[in-house]
Formats: C-alpha cells, sequence, structure tokens
C-alpha cells in the first residue's frame, strides 16, 4: 500500500471507532427520522374534533360556516344560558356571538368568546367566512347569482415546460427548488463539518508534536492527501449510514406506529405534485453530478482547511485563519437564494464557474437544467480549481509543519508557497 | 568499500531562510558502527542538519552520500529518528501506533507486528499495548516512542536529546540498548547537550556553532588536544613547588567541576587507605609552563612529603565546549 493509504487508513479506522462517531452516526438517524414521525404522530394523536358554538341572532349567516380540519361550528337556535361555564370544560373552542341586526354597508356586531386568546387560523376562518357570506349577500341586492362569481374565480395550474434540443420537457419549479436547496445544503454541511475534521486533524498532529516523527516517514503530500481522503471517506460513511438508518427508521415506524393513521398535515395536491415533479427529472444523471460536485468541493476547501491547520499550534488559532476560506461558501449560499429566483441569470452563470462558489451554486442550478457547456466548463474548472488549491496548500503545508512558535498572518502564509524547502 | 570509508557524508551543506544562514558549508562523516556525537548551542543548526539528513528538508546545495551514494528518499526506510520534541498520538492505542509507524517505515503488515511484540517485550511495555498513550506515564511514553524509532531495525539511527526525560534506572536501560543496537551494525548520531553523554558513548563528535563546524574528530582526541598540560597532584603535607616552569591553578569552582577530571585515570593508589589518611591529603593543580613532568615529578620526589597520586586533567567536554563558542564570539 502506498503511504498515503496507509495514512488514509488510519485516519478512518481511528474516527470510524471513535465513541463521538458512533453516538453521531447512531444519533443523526434517530433525529431525522423523529422529524418525519413526530408530526404524522401529532395528526393522529390531535384527532379530537372542538366545537364553536354560533348564535346567529341575525340570521343572515345560515350553513356560511363549513366545519373542517377537526373544527366544528354548531349553530344554536337560542343563546344557552350559563353558555360562559359550559366553555371552560369539554372540546368547546368558543362561542360566535352575531347581533340581530347587521348593516351589510358597514358590517359589525360579531364578537368570538374564548377562554384562550383564538389562533391566527381559527380567527382568520371566521372573518373569511364571515365576508365571503357578506360579498354573497351584497352580489344577490345586485341582481348577480353567486354561484356565477364563484366560477369567475379560476384556480389556474401553470405548467412548466422548458424547450430543449430534442423537443419541450416537463420541468417541475417546486420539485427543482426543494432538490436543489437540499443539495446546496447538504454540500455546505459536508464542506463544513468534514473540513473543519481536517483542520483538527492537522492541528493534533502538529501540537502532539508527531508530526516531526511523520514527516521523517511520510511525504508531507501524501500525508495532507492520505488525511483528506481518510477524512472523506469517514464522511461517505457516515452520509449512507444515516440515508439507509434514517430510510428504515421510517419505514418501521410507518408500518408500527403510524400503520393506518392519515399522513400529516401536507396538502395532497402538493406532495403529489412534487413527487410528480421529481418523475420529471432525470435522478441518477442529477445524482453523480451531485457527487462530482460534493467530492471535488470537498478536496478544493479540505486542501486550504489542512494548509490552515499546519499552520497554527493550537486549535484556538485557527478561527482567525479559516474566516477567509469560508466567506466564499457563505457567500455562495446567499447567492443560491437569488439563482434560485433566476437560474439563468449572468449572476448564477459566473458564480458556477467560479470553483469556490460552483458547487454550491451548480447545486441548486442542476435540477432546474443547465446548458451541456456551460457545465462542462464549469467541471473542467472545478478539476483545475481542486488541483490548484491543492497545489497551493501542500506548498503551505510542508512549511507550516516544521514551524512552531508565532502564528502566522494570512500574508505570511501566501508567502510560504514560494519558501524552498 | 573499505571499513574506513564513512557510513554517511555530509559535504558542504548549506542552508539558507529568508533571514538567517542555518547551515553554511557543513561537513561530516560518520563512520559506520560508531557513535557520533553533535554539539552546539541552541539555533547553531543542529536542528536543520537532522532533518537534512532525514530528507525532511532539503539543503539549498551540498551533497549527502549514503555508503558513497547519494542519498535517496528510499534511505528513509533505513533510518530511525527520535526528535527532541517527544510525540505520539495521544488517543491511539500504543500497540496500534507502533505498528503504523513501522508501516510508514516500509515495513509489511507482518513484520511490522512481529517487531512491535519483539520490542515491546524487550522494552517490558508489552502489557500496556492496548492503552492510549494519554493512559501512560512520561517515563512509558518514552520507551514507547524509542521502540517507534527502532523498530524498522534501522542501519542509521538519529537520536535528539536521547536521554531527557529519562529517570535513571530507565535511561541506563536505553543506553544498553542503545550500545547493543551499535554492537549489531548501526551506526548512530547523537544530538546532545549532555557533555557526560558525549564522553560516555560518542567516538566521534562535532561542534557546530554560528551554522559551521568549529570542532570536529575522535573524542579522545579532541580531549588529548585540549590538554593544557595541567596535573592534579595529591600528597600528604606541605609541597613545595619549582620556582620557574609551573604556575599554581586555583581550586575547582564547584564540586561537579571536580569530576571532570575523568576518575577512571586515577592511579589505583589514590583510593588506598584513604579513610585513614582522608584528613592530610591535599590536592594541589599545576600547569606546566616550561619542562617536562618528570622535571615536576623530580622536584617532588626530592622532598620528604608522601605522594598519593599524580593525574592529569583533562579538559571535559564541557570546557571544550565553553571555551571553542567563546572563542567564537565576535
Amino acid at each position: 500500500m502506498s503511504k498515503a493509504g496507509w495514512v488514509a487508513q488510519r485516519e478512518f479506522m481511528v474516527r470510524v471507532r471513535s465513541r463521538q462517531f458512533i453516538v453521531m452516526t447512531l444519533l443523526g438517524p434517530i433525529l431525522f427520522s423523529l422529524m418525519f414521525v413526530i408530526p404524522a404522530l401529532l395528526a393522529r394523536f390531535d384527532s379530537d374534533t372542538q366545537t364553536i358554538w354560533v348564535h346567529d341572532a341575525s340570521g343572515l349567516f345560515t350553513g356560511a360556516f363549513t366545519s373542517e380540519g377537526g373544527v366544528v361550528f354548531r349553530e344554536l337556535e337560542q343563546e344557552p344560558a350559563g353558555w360562559r361555564d359550559s366553555l371552560k370544560s369539554g372540546n368547546d373552542l368558543g362561542f360566535l356571538l352575531i347581533n340581530e341586526r347587521i348593516d351589510l354597508a358597514k358590517p359589525s356586531g360579531f364578537r368570538y368568546y374564548s377562554d384562550q386568546p383564538p389562533g391566527v387560523a381559527t380567527s382568520d376562518r371566521i372573518t373569511r367566512a364571515i365576508s365571503d357570506r357578506i360579498q354573497a349577500l351584497k352580489l344577490k341586492q345586485r341582481g348577480l347569482d353567486a354561484g356565477f362569481v364563484d366560477s369567475l374565480r379560476t384556480q389556474v395550474d401553470l405548467q412548466t415546460l422548458r424547450l430543449t434540443g430534442d423537443g419541450e420537457e416537463d420541468s417541475s419549479t417546486t420539485a427543482a427548488t426543494l432538490v436543489g436547496f437540499m443539495a446546496a445544503f447538504i454540500m455546505y454541511l459536508f464542506i463544513f463539518l468534514y473540513g473543519s475534521m481536517v483542520v483538527r486533524g492537522v492541528v493534533e498532529e502538529k501540537a502532539s508534536r508527531v508530526m516531526e516523527v511523520l514527516v521523517a516517514s511520510v511525504r508531507p503530500f501524501d500525508l495532507m492527501l492520505g488525511k483528506i481522503l481518510g477524512i472523506a471517506a469517514v464522511g461517505l460513511a457516515q452520509f449512507v449510514v444515516w440515508i439507509a438508518l434514517t430510510a428504515g427508521l421510517v419505514a418501521i415506524a410507518q408500518a408500527t406506529l403510524l400503520a393506518g393513521a392519515p399522513t400529516a398535515d401536507v396538502p395532497k395536491e402538493g406532495v403529489e405534485g412534487i413527487m410528480a415533479g421529481l418523475g420529471t427529472l432525470n435522478l441518477p444523471f442529477l445524482l453523480s453530478l451531485f457527487l462530482f460536485y460534493f467530492i471535488s468541493g470537498y478536496l478544493l476547501y479540505a486542501a486550504l482547511f489542512a494548509a490552515i491547520g499546519s499552520a497554527v499550534d493550537n486549535e484556538s488559532d485557527t478561527q482567525q485563519l479559516m474566516f477567509p476560506v469560508t466567506i466564499p461558501i457563505i457567500l455562495a449560499i446567499i447567492v443560491a437564494q437569488m439563482v434560485v429566483q433566476n437560474p439563468g441569470s449572468p449572476l448564477s452563470f459566473w458564480f458556477s464557474m467560479i470553483p469556490f462558489t460552483a458547487p454550491i451554486l451548480m447545486a441548486v442550478r442542476l435540477p432546474f437544467g443547465v446548458p451541456a457547456w456551460e457545465l462542462a466548463l464549469s467541471m473542467a474548472l472545478m478539476v483545475v480549481g481542486f488541483l490548484a488549491t491543492t497545489w497551493i496548500a501542500a506548498r503551505i503545508y510542508r512549511v507550516g509543519v516544521l514551524m512552531y512558535g508565532k502564528k502566522p498572518t494570512f500574508r505570511e502564509l501566501i508567502r510560504w508557497i514560494t519558501y524552498k524547502v | 568499500m573499505t571499513a574506513a570509508s564513512p557510513f554517511l557524508e555530509v559535504r558542504s551543506v548549506v542552508k539558507r531562510y529568508h533571514n538567517h544562514t542555518a547551515l553554511d558549508g557543513v561537513s561530516l562523516s560518520l563512520r559506520p558502527g560508531r557513535i557520533f556525537g553533535l554539539l552546539g548551542p541552541n539555533g547553531a543548526g543542529k536542528t536543520t542538519l537532522i532533518r537534512i539528513i532525514n530528507q525532511i528538508i532539503g539543503p539549498d546545495s551540498g551533497q549527502l552520500l549514503l555508503e558513497g551514494r547519494p542519498l535517496s528518499y528510499a534511505d528513509t526506510h533505513r533510518m530511525g529518528y527520535l526528535p527532541e520534541e517527544r510525540g505520539l498520538y495521544k488517543k491511539m492505542k500504543i500497540g496500534e501506533q507502533a505498528l503504523y509507524l513501522a508501516q510508514l517505515r516500509g515495513l509489511s503488515s507482518r513484520d511490522a507486528r512481529q517487531q512491535v511484540r519483539h520490542w515491546f517485550t524487550r522494552l517490558d511495555i508489552q502489557a500496556w499495548a492496548e492503552k492510549k498513550v494519554e493512559e501512560l506515564s512520561k517515563g512509558m511514553q518514552q520507551k514507547v516512542q524509542f521502540a517507534c524509532t527502532v523498530l524498522h531495525r534501522p542501519d542509521l539511527i538519529i537520536l535528539d536529546e536521547p536521554f531527557s526525560g529519562f529517570d535513571p534506572v530507565n535511561a541506563e536501560v536505553l543506553k544498553q540498548e542503545i550500545l547493543n543496537l551499535q554492537r549489531e551494525g548501526a551506526t548512530l548520531l547523537f544530538s546532545t547537550h549532555r557533555m557526560e553523554t558525549v564522553e560516555e558513548m560518542c567516538q566521534d563528535v562535532a561542534l557546530i556553532n554560528r551554522a559551521q563546524v568549529v570542532l570536529s574528530g575522535e573524542t579522545a582526541e579532541i580531549r588529548a588536544r585540549y590538554s593544557d598540560r595541567s596535573y592534579l597532584i595529591r600528597h600528604e603535607g606541605p609541597l613545595f613547588l619549582p620556582e620557574r616552569g609551573v604556575e599554581r591553578l586555583p581550586p575547582p569552582a564547584n564540586a561537579t567541576q571536580a569530576t571532570d577530571a575523568m576518575p577512571r585515570f586515577v592511579p589505583s593508589i589514590s583510593t588506598q587507605d584513604s579513610t585513614a589518611a582522608e584528613p592530610t591529603i591535599q590536592e594541589t593543580r599545576v600547569r606546566l609552563t616550561d619542562g617536562t613532568l618528570n622535571d615536576l615529578l623530580a622536584h617532588c620526589i626530592a622532598q620528604a612529603t608522601p605522594l598519593h597520586a599524580v593525574e592529569e586533567i583533562r579538559p571535559g567536554f564541557h570546557e571544550i565546549f565553553i571555551k571553542t563558542v567563546k572563542e567564537a564570539q565576535p
């Protein structure tokens, strides 16, 4: 095995066997699957209906209130005596009182009583029901049929189609946005989580002084490469376990805890729309591109993080040097929000060409479709980019690992690139 | 090749950093199977030279030859290096750690495992193989580090301050192991500030000061060269010195300096009946400025004063070191 291989193997084994890794790897899927399971469970146990009593003295609002989503409206002929006390017990949510005389021009005289302030959803629903009915009554006064007005309010489903070389394709903006943001977020997490693991690993070797023994046996470049690759393997292993365990736990929960329960409170059409949208995306193609940007992006940043780790003697000194390196990542996340609004803008083009921001920007853009030449150029620049940062980082690293004492400034790090060792 | 040809030769090595010169034309040669002592004040360039030999860094100019061939990166597998600043992975089991370092030095997994077992047993640390470094005592860590240095059977062993951090018992164990490695044919390079280590163990020595070799040669030869014809005479009763050719030296400033006078060369009579005679035995230190020791002794013997011992006061490396470095001050 090559020396970089031995180094990578050690990095992987030591980390994978650590208690921290095992706890994180097991705890992650439990937390993720709880995110799925808890809303569904809540929806299930929260199925008791609550009642809002309505006394409409004007008689204008009969049938205006429709019961849905666990809230039932009950109309009362008479205002019952002692309703104030009855509110405090049982499933009664509140009491709506409508005055006998309602002036349609200036409607007032609606009072809602409850022992707790009503939620936004409840008060919205009541006001909407009242205003809808008033609108219908006004239309009727002018001799217009309410049904005709309803028919004026049409819901338009905009089907988005993208022109490609071989005709037109369905595309789903919602699905693309969702997938893009998820991928960008995971990329961001991966670079930061495992990049800082690289920094800590290098600093540990320097602080414990094992570095001098290591560099006598291994070339600094092999040492750096082995560390970066070993930690990448740790990250990939962790992600695979996370995805597999989360999927498994959710499946088990659905089969047992949630059997027969209604699905969480997401509008059905929305989910189906997204699922259908996902179907229009070329997932294997997308996934392999994501993986490319994942790996090249990580390598690009991990090399720089390794260089930073090599420059300092203890972990607390890393923050200041890490800041300039993290700026492009944060910038990319900010630009990504704008890119979603307009995936084809010059801004998104340039930021998806710069290797420092390309992984995150491309993750956002890819589901919307990127012209082949742009993609090819960006990927080529990405390869050039990580080779360049690895070369630069290796030159800083070989100087840094032998330097002890004063914490270097960022400018000194740059100067180290030209040093002869 | 002949036995006299050097094992490792350093030829006019120059190493400059952007604001100072660390090595300015340094040449050394290590003969096979011997222990070479590298001396010098802090910042003289010893660590730079050791790093260059270990190929951690490269010289700006100059050459390094191992058995007559230019040193190549593959030769690092033949070297063992114990840096002055000791360090191991704190949270890694010492057995695995030793295995890893042996593999990095080019041993196969099987050989590495076998060597780790051999050295851990030999140094009496086998029982701790499953422990992490942070759980071990300082002395135990030093032993692990030494084991890691020699696991791969290097034939050039570079030890920077080998005895620092060892208690006297373990220092003796280490000394015996080092001598054993030498007996088995290894060539050793010590970098040290401890002059007694140099005097006891090194056959050859070089003193580096301000990036240059200011003194080098065989240990015994250098000491003879620095001998300034000073003698210690032990006698009972008053002793009169000749009026010419002899200078009386002051007694040593402290007791430790007295031990530098190499007790092993003291003739056996000096210890005879020492308990009874001790109160009256006096020491006189002299330096011959003219004439021979025979003249001086003839003068002394002519007196009735009983003589107990006459020995040469050879300068220790402590004095040689200080003298050489001070002379070099501008």
